[in-house]
């Protein structure tokens, strides 16, 4: 049966193709980019009204469309653009490189989703599940510390969820964190947070666009269940030197962008925390001192460079290197924790013919952490790293108006040592004692077409076959139904292979020119997950890859949803429900014991998850005033043998209702105005249920895991940024933001844990851990 | 303006916090707790039986009577004889087997609930001694509590037995009072990653349960094994609680069958005084 769809698939895709071969036709290509900036612009749309079809650029600016010979009105846009409109006959292949200019008029507005005015394409495209925040709308909104941070902004969309106050983890419909895949430039961050979770690794100065897929996930994609944010940093101004930067409360940054020749542009960008700097400086202020070895910083650089080498070669190089550090020397004791991400990413586009785009790309990801700890002459030093290799190739070939194929190969040589320790003895090393590196591969194929099948009706279907190979030598621990050890065998080679198809399915049936329905339908595998049981993750999590005693987790989702836009396109609203299925769903024994374990797998159970909800979001794209209205509904639950009876139970991220009020306000030029209000329910926990008494302490008993709810999450920010009047007139801008977090001081609790009273012990009470109160601050930005 | 920076800063950096709350709580059926440590040393040897209790309620357990308690070997059967309310003693001529695995059986209310636990041979205690603690390694909050300027700690030496799967657990306290008798004050250990070490200078006491001059302060060692540790470990996890990177609340392990909570420990122990002079 499989058989015969292939057949009719191929069959029916080079009828398609043949039946455009019996016009003349022709390709017009080339790139869109801003005009001040030479910075590609992605999804810009190519439209032609002559024969109501249209295009969009892809994520390197390039567009491709092909025309029955003829004369046309063309028309390139871009939110926040000025149109441009060009006239020309098509009687050959013509590439046709386009600038557009911001449009005075729409400076300073939040722009929520690149569209223009009279743009629908959150009617009339197939995609859905997909949200999309600009850096612009990013920088307008209140932020904790006034540090920018584009998780924060995510957390505020429909179906994301906070891992915690101030955290920049996030779930996505129900998924767990590592389930989402987060690429800058292609490349994976394993851990996209700094200072413990409370800032996200991403400078939003280096920054150009980013996308959260939630459902609907494209089938060039893949590796993680539940979401992927593709983000881009910025090539660079062609045009000329230019940069930005703040002083904020705990951090600096710079960003510095220039051309290289007339054919490439680079951009470097960086940041560093002050906190230790800080809190040296309140220590002197409270007369104790503190040593200068002392630290506690953060830094981070993103850097990248393009260059044209002609028409249709272009190559890109770009990295991030970010690196956590907290340090303590006293007399008898000494520790330093570093923990930090490197990625560096090299691409090759590459233009076969007007029609087909191609982009090497080969990429390098590194996460470690060092934990080093010295009393006397003892010394203990704890290191963990995950490196990856990565080589990807993508083509997307531009048949014609109604078929756009992407397809290509994708692997991945995922390496894992989750941990060395070392003792030393007077600088003598004593003991080393090493978890072995875990070797795995893994590979993909994928091929997708976007389909126009009338005016009403478009498509979007693909296949991804994903495979992994775990490589030798290793040596694996066989568990019995106890979980006990039965024996161990040692492989060298390939010795464990998972292969599966992941189908990938989008479609939309306009109802008329403001409303149409869409539904979705994708499988997605999971190779590579994360050992990770805490309410928050730590830099010290590790992750492990399927084995064989460790299937891949896969999750199926179908979605459905009604989109309408309303006052030209100014406003759209949208509603989706989903259900998604998990198979092979991980958790972890009661108290399992996940750091420095060579038999991780013995402390794992896999089971079920299923989770489905509702998504409301009514947003305003223009105008002076603009921001969203989100609202979410879910229920996410677990059921795991031998946890909580084998029963369902709620995941610990299950939170039923989550509410979004976005809004920012151009009060004029020079002010303006962004706040955000934040309702949830509680985290689902567990408490206990009853207690006994074993050597003076008060063992807890619980009952059902997460039955109980922390107290409903409310919050309210606002911000307010001021511009100096001589920006008008000179190059060199800069504004001042203040920003109140939590500004009726709500104490949220991130936690409530039991304690005795320690004068006491017979009597046990309940503790709230807030993490913040009432946060003011204050940035000063400059532009120049 | 640089003064309004530095108000955020300070203000920032001080905005976390933890405070006393009041919360209802579910409560569940009351279950049956058997917790028994018994030892080699002189002194008496009980299992207590009792019910769990609400869990803001006071500690004190609900203890029960009329429990058939009986503790075997391979070769003999010894049946514990309710002393007060919920405590039953072994007999005083009881001496435990190095090596030899103990199943403790307790009938109650028609249920039956049998745990095993192998009795291990306890290193001996080298070395005894005390220091003297430096006031200045103490937070000040700590140092207001302590009214003597000379405070000390016992330490002492000992050999791990050779061999994995060893645990053991610590504890000193005030002669002659039940001060510091907690298993807060206590450590315990496994021999994973030194297996057959000897150790020196082991120091147990903590500020809050400091000896003077003219106190004696016991010392107690004992042989728990591996799978005990592991079950003071789960309640350690349970209630040291409070960090954003603990893991789920889960109740803590037990080696009884048939419903009970508690656990049963059976192991050589060791202990010395020592007077600071």
């Amino acid at each position: 049966m499989k058989r015969y769809l292939l057949i009719i698939f191929l069959f029916y895709i080079s009828s398609n193709y043949l039946q455009g071969q019996n016009e003349e036709k022709y390709t017009l290509n080339g790139q869109i980019a801003d005009a001040k900036s030479g910075e590609d612009l992605i999804s810009a749309t190519i439209y032609v009204p002559k024969l109501n079809i249209g295009a969009t650029t892809n994520v390197y600016g390039f567009y491709s469309l092909t025309l029955p010979k003829g004369s046309y009105e063309v028309i390139y846009s871009y939110v926040g653009f000025e149109n441009q409109v060009i006239t020309l006959g098509l009687a050959s292949d013509v590439t046709k490189d386009i600038e557009l200019s911001e449009s005075g008029s729409l400076m300073g507005e939040v722009v929520i989703s690149a569209e223009k005015e009279d743009e629908d394409q959150n009617v009339s495209s197939t995609e859905m599940s997909v949200e999309e925040v600009s850096i612009e709308t990013v920088k307008k909104l209140p932020a904790l510390f006034g540090e920018i941070d584009i998780i924060k902004v995510i957390q505020l969309l429909p179906g994301v969820k906070s891992v915690g106050e101030g955290s920049s983890g996030f779930y996505v419909r129900g998924g767990n964190v590592d389930q989402n895949l987060v690429l800058l430039d292609e490349a994976p961050i394993y851990n996209a947070s700094h200072v413990l979770g409370f800032f996200s690794a991403f400078n939003p100065d280096a920054i150009k666009d980013m996308k959260l897929y939630k459902g609907a996930i494209p089938s060039h994609f893949g590796g993680r269940l539940s979401s992927v944010l593709d983000i881009r940093m910025k090539e660079g101004n062609s045009k000329k030197f230019a940069g930005s930067g703040g002083i904020g409360t705990l951090m600096s940054r710079l960003a510095l962008e220039a051309p290289i020749g007339d054919s490439g542009s680079f951009m470097l960008a960086g940041r560093r925390s002050y906190i230790d700097l800080v809190s040296k400086a309140v220590q002197k202020l409270r007369g104790k001192g503190s040593d200068d070895n002392d630290a506690f910083y953060f830094y981070d650089l993103n850097a990248k460079a393009n260059y044209r080498l002609n028409s249709n070669n272009r190559i890109f190089a770009s990295g991030y290197f970010g690196r956590d550090v907290l340090a303590f020397n006293g007399e008898d004791q000494s520790f330093r924790v570093e923990w930090g991400n490197s990625t560096g990413t090299l691409r090759w586009n590459h233009l076969f013919s007007p029609k087909l785009f191609s982009n090497l790309t080969y990429y390098y990801s590194n996460y470690n952490y060092l934990l080093d700890f010295e009393e006397d002459f003892a010394r203990f030093k704890w290191t963990s790293r995950l490196k990856e290799h990565s080589l990807k190739f993508d083509l997307g070939a531009y048949l014609n108006p109604n078929n756009t194929i992407r397809f290509g190969l994708h692997t991945i040589q995922h390496n894992i040592a989750p941990g060395n320790i070392k003792t030393f003895e007077e600088e003598v090393e004593k003991q080393n004692f090493d978890i072995q590196e875990n070797k795995s591969y893994e590979s993909a194929a994928y091929i997708n077409n976007e389909q126009v099948i009338s005016d009403k009706l478009k498509i979007d279907y693909g296949l991804r076959l994903s495979m992994l190979n775990n490589v030798g030598p290793q040596k694996v621990y066989n568990l019995d139904e106890n979980y006990e050890i039965k024996d161990t065998t040692n492989y060298t080679g390939v010795y464990n292979t998972y292969w599966n198809l992941e189908p990938r399915l989008g479609l939309r049936y306009a109802l008329n020119e403001s409303s149409s329905i869409k539904a979705s339908y994708n499988r997605t595998a999971q190779y590579i997950q994360l050992a990770s049981n805490g309410n928050s993750a730590t830099p010290f999590d590790i992750w492990f890859s399927s084995s064989k005693q460790v299937k891949p987790q896969l999750a199926d989702q179908v979605a459905f949803g009604y989109f309408k836009n309303l006052r030209n396109n100014t406003i759209e609203f949208s509603m989706e429900v989903y259900y998604k299925n998990f198979k092979n769903s991980i958790d972890f024994k009661d108290h399992a014991q996940l750091l420095l374990n060579e038999n991780l797998e013995a402390e794992l159970r896999i089971g079920e998850a299923r989770a489905y909800g509702l998504e409301l979001m009514l947003k305003k794209n223009q105008g002076k005033f603009s921001g969203w209205i989100s609202y979410t509904l879910s229920k996410v639950q677990k059921k795991i043998p031998s946890i909580n009876n084998g029963d369902w139970y709620n995941a610990k991220y299950d939170k039923p209702h989550d509410l979004s009020i976005v809004g920012a306000y151009e009060l004029n030029k020079r002010i303006s105005l962004g706040s955000s209000f934040i309702y949830s329910t509680g985290n689902a926990v567990t408490f206990p249920t009853g207690k006994y008494d074993f050597l003076g302490v008060a063992v807890p008993i619980y009952s059902e895991r997460n039955a109980a709810r922390l107290p409903d999450f409310h919050r309210l920010d606002f911000s307010i940024t001021y511009r100096s009047k001589k920006n008008e007139t000179r190059r060199f801008k800069s504004e001042w933001v203040l920003s109140v977090y939590n500004v009726y001081n709500r104490r949220n609790a991130f936690s409530i844990d039991f304690k005795q009273e320690e004068a006491n012990p017979n009597i046990t009470y309940a503790e709230r851990t807030s993490v913040f109160a009432i946060v003011p601050s204050l940035t000063y930005n400059v532009k120049f | 303006m640089k003064k309004l920076i530095f108000i955020a800063m300070i203000f920032s950096l001080s905005s976390c916090f933890m405070d006393r709350i009041e919360i209802d709580l579910n409560e569940e059926n009351e279950k049956v707790v058997i917790t028994a440590w018994i030892t080699d040393l002189d002194e008496p040897q009980f299992v207590t039986v009792g019910k769990t209790v609400n869990y803001l309620g006071p500690i004190s357990q609900e203890f029960v009577s009329d429990a058939i308690v009986i503790l075997s070997n391979s070769t003999n059967e010894f049946i514990l004889e309710e002393g007060t309310q919920g405590k039953y003693f072994l007999p005083h001529d009881w001496t435990g087997i190095y090596g030899e695995t103990y199943t403790l059986k307790v009938e109650f209310e028609n249920t039956t609930y049998t745990a095993s636990h192998t009795m291990r041979s306890c290193p001996e205690l080298l070395n005894v001694d005390y220091v003297e603690y430096d006031l200045d390694d103490f937070s000040d909050e700590d140092v207001n509590i302590i009214d003597s300027f000379h405070v000390y700690g016992t330490t002492f030496d000992f050999q791990e037995t050779p061999g994995e799967g060893d645990a053991y657990y610590a504890i000193d306290f005030l002669k002659g009072t039940m001060q510091g008798d907690s298993m807060r004050n206590g450590g315990f250990a496994n021999d994973d990653f030194v297996d057959g070490e000897y150790f020196e200078g082991i120091e147990l006491s903590e500020v809050n349960r400091f000896y003077a001059i003219g106190d004696t302060a016991v010392l107690e060692f004992y042989s728990i094994g591996e799978e005990s540790a592991n079950f003071l470990m789960d309640i350690e996890s349970e209630i040291f609680r409070g960090s954003p990177f603990d893991p789920p609340p889960a109740n803590v392990r037990t080696n009884f069958t048939g419903g009970a909570v508690g656990y049963f420990i059976i192991s050589g122990a060791q202990s010395q005084e020592i007077i600071i002079k």
